[in-house]
This record gives C-alpha cells, sequence and structure tokens, in this order.
C-alpha cells in the first residue's frame, strides 16, 4: 500500500498505487435541487452506449430517488453499514472546514474502503449485488402504488425525497482500479476519465464488487465488465461539431432541468486542484464550497459533486456529502452575486465551460430570502470553451413569455 | 443513519481472523520458497512428486472418461488456497488427480478433482465458471519461474479450461433464459460488443486458453490457440484433459520432446464458491517427466476372463463337494 | 395516503387492461425500498415551498407567477402543497420573500421590487 493524498478528506489515506501523472480531471457539478427525475439523461447514455444484448440491465447513468431507491438495490445503505461494522464507531469526521484546497471540509478519521479492507482477501471493502439487485433502475416514491383494472395509483408525496443522479465519479483513487487483479483498469492522465481495457477484462468481476458506486457492470454476453466511459470522444474533442474543443457528455449535454454542468480541472501530482476561480466547477467546489462529493469518506476521492437539495433532513445529507453540506446550503439558498449567475450558465452549450465571467447588470428585484433582504442583479454570465472563445451568454432573470390560454398548447 | 437493510455479505472480524490463521500457514511455505527463490537455489525439478507421461501407443482423443487413463496411475497433488497475492481466496479442492500420457508428438494431460455442482454458465454478475488450469516454466531447463505467475525473467506457460467457455457463449437474454424477454435490439453489430472487437478471448467459445505471463497482473492470451481442453462431469467430479503438440508454439511457451523433464502446477476453480482470478486452489510445481514407457496393455479382458473363470471353478468345485459329501 | 387517480387509456376498450397484481414478497421483480422516519421537526411543506418559491424568485419570477404554480394542478409538488395546507399557507410563504402582497394588485409588479421591464416580453 502506498500513502496518497486525499483532499475531500483533507489527510493522506493508503491506496495501492502511488499517484501518477495527472494534468486534469474530469469533473461535474450536479445541482440536484433542480431534477425532476425526467430521466433523459440515462436515456440519452442507454441510446448511445447500452442498447446490445447482454446490457439490459446496465445503465451508466442513472437517477434515483433517495432514500427510498437504490440501483443496485441499497447499494449505499449495504456499504455504509459494512463500513460500519468494519469501523465500529470510527466513521467520523474531525476538525473544521478550513479556506483550505488540501482540507475543505475537515479532517476524516475513520477508514476508508481501502483501510477496512487491511487483513481481509481483499484490497477493496466491497460487495457483488445480483442481477435481481439491478432491475429496478428508478425504484422510488414516484412508483405506482398499486396496478388495477381501472390503471394505476400514483402516491402523493407527504415524506422528504430527493433525485440522485448518478453516473461514474471517475474517481481519483478508483476503487475499480485498485482491486483489478488483471491491471486491466487504467485513469488517463490527460482528463482523469477512468476506463476498463476490453481486451485484458477477464470478467472477474472484482472492480463491480469494489466500486462503492457500482457503476462496473458485468456483461454476460463479452464475459467482460464495462462502465461509463465520460463519452471520451466527446471530451477529446473529436465529435465534428465542437470545432476541437472538448464537448459535454451525452448525459450533461441532454440535461433539460439544466442541473448537470461538466469541467475539466486542472490538477497537481497529488491530486489536489490547481487554483483557477475562473473555472466554474472549481469556483462552485473550492471557492463557494457548494458543490460537495458524493460518499466522500469510502475515500476514493469521487468527481461528481452535488449541491444538496436545501429540504432534506441534514443528518441524512451529511452522511451522503460529509460535513460541508450545511455551508453548502446556505450558499445555496442565499447564493452570491457571482454563484446566481453561474448558475444560469448550466446546460448553456454543449461545449465544456473552461472560465466564465460575470458582467454586472440591473437590479432586479428584492426579496428575503432565508430571513435576510437581498437584492437581485440582473448580471449577464459569459462562458468560454477550450480555446478561450465566447461559447454562452445569459442572463441572471429568466426571460418569461406568457402566452394567451386558447394558443397555450403543445 | 442506521440502515434498515441486513446485509449477509459482510464481511466479519471472524471472517478476517480466519484469514490471518490461513495466511499464516501458508506464508510460511511462501517464504521458505521465496529465499530460495533469492539464494538461487532452484532446483531442475521440484521434488514433491512426479507426474510420468506415458507413450501411448494410440490416439487417446480428448475424452478424459475412457481409453487409456484408466490404465495409468495418476499422482495426487495437494492444494492450498492461493495466499501469495490480492485477492486471496478458493480452498474447495483439497487435491487434483493428475495424469499424463503423450502421443505421437502430442502431449496430454489430465486433471481430475472433486466438484459435486456444476457451474457452466457466467451469464449472470453472481455466477462463476468452474475451471482448471496447468501451468509450465516457459522454458524447460531453465530455473523454475515462481509459482504465482512467474517473474519478468522466468515466465510461464499456462493451458486454462473453463466450464462456461467449453459450453458457449448465449448471445442474448431470451437465448439464455426461454422466459426472458427483450424488446427489440436495435443494433447487433460488433461495434457494441468492445470486448469481441478487440478480440477478447472471453469471448470466443473455445473451450481452452494459451496463456503467457512474467509476473502478477501480466498474464495474456496468445493470439493463437494452440491449446485443447475438454471436460466431462460425471455427478461429482470433473475430469478434463488437455493437449498440446510438442513444438514451441511461440514466445513464453516451452519446447516439449520425449525425454523433456519439466515441472507442472495446477489451479482449480469451484464456481460454486465464487472462485475467480487468484482466488483458487492451487499446488506446487511438480516434476513432469515426458519418458519412453508405455501405456500399461489394457488387461481387462483378461481380468474378465479370470473372474468368470474363477467363479466357474468355484461353482463347480462347491456342486462337486456338496455331491460328495456324505 | 391521498392518492391520485391516473387512468390508461390503452388502444381498443377492454385492449390491455393493466392486470392486478398484490404484493408477493418471493417475487425477485418485487420493489424493495428504504424507508426512513421524517425528523419530528421537520416541515417538509414548509422547505418545500421556500425551495420553489426562491428557486424561481431568484431568477426573477413574480410573485403572481409563483402564486400559478401552486394554483395549477398540473404542477403536482407545489399544487400538493396548496391542497394540504390551504392557500393561506401558500400565502404566507409568498409574504415571507416578496413582502406582504397590497390586496387588490391584479399584475402584482408591486410586491416585484424594482423589477425592470423586459422588453417584448411579460415576467409573469
Amino acid at each position: 500500500m502506498a500513502k496518497v493524498y486525499n483532499w475531500q478528506l483533507g489527510r493522506e489515506m493508503e491506496y495501492p498505487y502511488a499517484g501518477g501523472d495527472r494534468e486534469r480531471q474530469f469533473a461535474a457539478v450536479f445541482n440536484i435541487n433542480r431534477c425532476i427525475a425526467c430521466q433523459t439523461c440515462t436515456m440519452a447514455c442507454k441510446s448511445t452506449w447500452t442498447h446490445y444484448p447482454g446490457q439490459e440491465l446496465m445503465f451508466w447513468n442513472n437517477v434515483e430517488t433517495k432514500p427510498y431507491g437504490g440501483y443496485p438495490r441499497s447499494w449505499d445503505a449495504k456499504l455504509l453499514e459494512m463500513q460500519e461494522t468494519l469501523d465500529p464507531g470510527g466513521q467520523n469526521w474531525a476538525g473544521t472546514g478550513q479556506a483550505d484546497v488540501r482540507s475543505p471540509y475537515g479532517r476524516f478519521d475513520g477508514k476508508t474502503i481501502f483501510e477496512t479492507a487491511n487483513g481481509t482477501s481483499e484490497r477493496v471493502t466491497g460487495y457483488l449485488p445480483d442481477d435481481d439487485e439491478w432491475k429496478a433502475p428508478n425504484n422510488g416514491e414516484d412508483h405506482g402504488t398499486k396496478m388495477g383494472p381501472d390503471g394505476a395509483k400514483l402516491p402523493v408525496h407527504q415524506g422528504w425525497f430527493f433525485y440522485l443522479q448518478r453516473i461514474c465519479n471517475h474517481c481519483s483513487y478508483p476503487a475499480c482500479l485498485a482491486a483489478c487483479p488483471r491491471n486491466a483498469i487504467y485513469k488517463r492522465k490527460e482528463d482523469g476519465i477512468v476506463l476498463i481495457d476490453q481486451e485484458r477484462c477477464r470478467g472477474y468481476r472484482k472492480c463491480v464488487a469494489a466500486c462503492p458506486y457500482k457503476k462496473s457492470m458485468y456483461r454476460p454476453t463479452t464475459r467482460t465488465s464495462e462502465k461509463c466511459i465520460a463519452c471520451y470522444p466527446r471530451i477529446e474533442g473529436q465529435d465534428p461539431i465542437s470545432d476541437g474543443v472538448p464537448m459535454e457528455t451525452r448525459c450533461m449535454a441532454s440535461c433539460i432541468g439544466k442541473i448537470r454542468m461538466q469541467g475539466l480541472v486542472q490538477v497537481e501530482a497529488d491530486a489536489t486542484w490547481t487554483h483557477d476561480p475562473r473555472n466554474p466547477i472549481y469556483y462552485m467546489v473550492h471557492v463557494e464550497k457548494v458543490a460537495l462529493p458524493l460518499y466522500p469518506q469510502f475515500g476514493t476521492q469521487p468527481n461528481i459533486y452535488y449541491i444538496p437539495p436545501r429540504w432534506a433532513p441534514r443528518e441524512y445529507l451529511r452522511q451522503m456529502f460529509g460535513p460541508g453540506v450545511d455551508a453548502a446550503i446556505e450558499k445555496y439558498a442565499n447564493p452570491s452575486r457571482e454563484l446566481l449567475a453561474l448558475l444560469q450558465l448550466f446546460r448553456a452549450t454543449r461545449e465544456v465551460i473552461f472560465a466564465f465571467d460575470v458582467i454586472p447588470g440591473p437590479v432586479a428585484q428584492t426579496l428575503n430570502v432565508g430571513g435576510r433582504s437581498r437584492t437581485i442583479y440582473d448580471d449577464t454570465v459569459v462562458g468560454y470553451d477550450a480555446k478561450g472563445r465566447e461559447v454562452a451568454r445569459v442572463k441572471v432573470v429568466e426571460p418569461v413569455v406568457t402566452r394567451p390560454g386558447s394558443i397555450n398548447s403543445i | 443513519m442506521r440502515t434498515t437493510h441486513a446485509d449477509d455479505d459482510t464481511r466479519t472480524g471472524g471472517r478476517a481472523r480466519r484469514w490471518r490463521r490461513r495466511l499464516g500457514l501458508v506464508a510460511t511455505v511462501a517464504v521458505v520458497g521465496a529465499v530460495a527463490h533469492i539464494a538461487g537455489f532452484q532446483p531442475a525439478v521440484s521434488q514433491l512428486a512426479t507426474v510420468n507421461a506415458y507413450k501411448a501407443d494410440a490416439d487417446p482423443g480428448m475424452d478424459p472418461s475412457g481409453g487409456p487413463w484408466a490404465r495409468i496411475p495418476g499422482v495426487a497433488v495437494p492444494m492450498t488456497a492461493q495466499a501469495t497475492t490480492y485477492p486471496f481466496g478458493g480452498d474447495a479442492i483439497p487435491a487434483v488427480d493428475v495424469r499424463a500420457l503423450h502421443y505421437n508428438g502430442q502431449l496430454f494431460v489430465r486433471v481430475e478433482w472433486p466438484d459435486s455442482s456444476v457451474n457452466d454458465s457466467t451469464f449472470g454478475t453472481t455466477l462463476f465458471a468452474d475451471a482448471a488450469a496447468v501451468q509450465f516454466p516457459a522454458a524447460t531447463g531453465s530455473k523454475v519461474p515462481a509459482l504465482c505467475m512467474g517473474q519478468a525473467d522466468t515466465g510461464v506457460n499456462i493451458w486454462q479450461w473453463r466450464a462456461d467457455t467449453e459450453a458457449g457463449v448465449p448471445q442474448t437474454l431470451p437465448e439464455e433464459d426461454p422466459d426472458g424477454v427483450a424488446d427489440h435490439y436495435p443494433i447487433t453489430d460488433d461495434l457494441g460488443y468492445p470486448a469481441r472487437y478487440v478480440g477478447n478471448p472471453f469471448d470466443s467459445t473455445g473451450a481452452a486458453q494459451n496463456l503467457v505471463a512474467e509476473g502478477f497482473g501480466t498474464l495474456t492470451a496468445t493470439p493463437e490457440h494452440p491449446v485443447n481442453a475438454a471436460g466431462v462431469h460425471d455427478g461429482n467430479r470433473w475430469a478434463v484433459v488437455f493437449s498440446r503438440a510438442f513444438p514451441s508454439p511461440g514466445e513464453g511457451q516451452p519446447n516439449l520432446t520425449e525425454g523433456t523433464k519439466t515441472d507442472i502446477a495446477v489451479a482449480a476453480w469451484n464456481g460454486q464458491h465464487q472462485d475467480r482470478n487468484g482466488q483458487k486452489s492451487v499446488s506446487q510445481f511438480v516434476s513432469l517427466d515426458i519418458g519412453d514407457e508405455p501405456v500399461p496393455p489394457d488387461r481387462t479382458p483378461w481380468i474378465v476372463i479370470l473372474l468368470v473363470g474363477g467363479l466357474f471353478v468355484g461353482v463347480i468345485a462347491s456342486v462337486v463337494v456338496w455331491r460328495i459329501t456324505p | 395516503m391521498a392518492e391520485f387517480h391516473v387512468t390508461f387509456h390503452p388502444g381498443g376498450p377492454a385492449a390491455a387492461a393493466p392486470s392486478a397484481k398484490e404484493l408477493e414478497a418471493e417475487d425477485p421483480y418485487e420493489l424493495v425500498g428504504l424507508t426512513f422516519e421524517v425528523p419530528p421537526d421537520h416541515d417538509v411543506d414548509l422547505l418545500m415551498a421556500r425551495t420553489f418559491v426562491e428557486e424561481y424568485a431568484l431568477m426573477g419570477y413574480s410573485r403572481p407567477a409563483l402564486r400559478k404554480l401552486f394554483e395549477t394542478p398540473f404542477y403536482a409538488g407545489t399544487h400538493d402543497i396548496l391542497v394540504r395546507r390551504g392557500p393561506a399557507y401558500v400565502d404566507s410563504v409568498l409574504d415571507e420573500v416578496f413582502g406582504a402582497e397590497v390586496p387588490g394588485d391584479e399584475a402584482g409588479e408591486a410586491s416585484a421590487g424594482a423589477a425592470p421591464a423586459d422588453e417584448g416580453t411579460s415576467r409573469g
């Protein structure tokens, strides 16, 4: 085991491999508050990559309802319970967050999934779900409660819940890569995308068991495991319409709720992020700290960052996103002028945005938000692609057109 | 949060302790081996046991259940759980019976082991196949490579048989499960099977793979398929025959001939126990002697004649004794 | 639990009516979920209502436009809150964010602060 630095945990941790060359890291921010679980992302992915025989239960992108659902069933609750069993009472955070890219959420004192595997027959703590567990990719409160001769009944929500959008986290310290006895999984230095070499894979499913997010999946018709490839031809700028600059993945570009923004961030050798506040992902994760990693305590340093839902019980959210939840919700519910503008840049273009600027605008309205009076400005936000060209320009105030009822029809 | 879901896959401290005990045991063997290795103490062949490859006078074919195999003695080779590298595991198979013969420039190795369950489908995330493999040093007469996958300067050649690849690959869900329903597959070209597209050996339907390795994680299938294998399950045991022509098919694979003395190690996987890759039962290297001793002749007819004759004489004698007894 | 009633409209009169199915614990396709207790002091309706109102208000939506989100039954999330808690409850949430409503203010522009008029569009 080597020692590597995990900034999400604010400490060094054990990992089978020392850090390699790193240049850029695939990362994204998902705003849970705005997701309506339409599954357009899911179908964009499915219809691009996984519609072949043997991939029937395979959803590289899925949106599940929390806390009720999971794909595969109870994936997170199961691993949390295993970790608690192997590290009784130890899964705790200590210290407070600092304005520091090396420990923004304090320090995690518990054991990661690599550390709880010490002394066992495996490199990573995990489990292999059976096929039944993959059969309900969005099992949630929205599911019909009863089918009858008269039709289906849908529940009316009374409890709290939220939708969790999930793809491969292209972790900085991937558990799949750590567990593969074949050296068939690799992480690319140019964008941090984690891939399974389909020539070397021998279908041992160690990656399926090890991935805490269960985003490596077994395909019986080729007897190999497959996973989200982050639409790498698009990230490489190979798509003819992108003019050679990185383009967002299919799931991101298809999001009609405008909840997703994807980016590529510069990283240092120790996998911390290079200071770059003009990069929208860097800005949200490290400047505003409004977007948080999913289950950082597992220790893989995942790279999809979530703006937590402001209405869900905090204790549940703290377990899911770490101790940065309260500050993140505070920042989100009453956003800075810059963040409010940046939130409008989500899904404004299909090109990956490498930098953004905010141009001040006039006062729009005055509100009481979070119990405080504040002024909303109709600022303009501009996004730039990898070549520094302007690719998006939008305003804070959403234009609204009210059509007469007589023609209000789709 | 306290979850409401109990999980039976959870590893407990008890299992970890068991592992440590097991590791302690096998670690001793590994340390002795490693010290001998570093010290340059390289026996020409290992001394635990010798498997003689008898010279057959007729083609034995690939059927493990018949012909000359019953006439040559089996060598019982003990197996232990693999405990040198992650992932450890696999102690379901205590010993294998190894026999070998050669015919017309072709080596045949037969491996038999107890396994009451047939696991010949991997069409499911938690399904793993029964399998067996034999391993040879990449070159005969050189020093003995490290048992597990060899090392950089001394590689190994592995012939692997898997029950699922011998059974063939179901191509669709309905093909595997008659109750399975798939609405529609819009495209089914090879591009949608990346493993097939790049020539992954598991996407072929051959029963045997020929692999070379020079250390952990380097195991690679050769593009050619010089090895044959066939397995038969009799209800309680698997028996598998491997065969390959004597001349080396390429780099990292031994050149064999009558008179070759080399080593052979065996690994076996029990799919029922989710054995795969390092989770397997393994033997040490034992000697393999490709000699000129013929396969003992088939004495079955003589035994039958003797038995029938003895019975006949016995009956006659009893009758005579009964008649003459007052 | 209150339930919406949704009727399928298949192709023909008796065609393809969904079959009735009771829960079968052994059915591998039966849905299995995790449930959690809602903490006693957790007012979901208030948190959800504030989320809806503030999310849209921050993007320049006016009070009347937001009130419509609660009134229209097709916006299930907001409408449920109106049905469950009543119009006064919704107004109190709107009051908190926009300030108290001026009675008889049809357009609602007065309560929307110093919103500049957008050329060619009407924001609500």
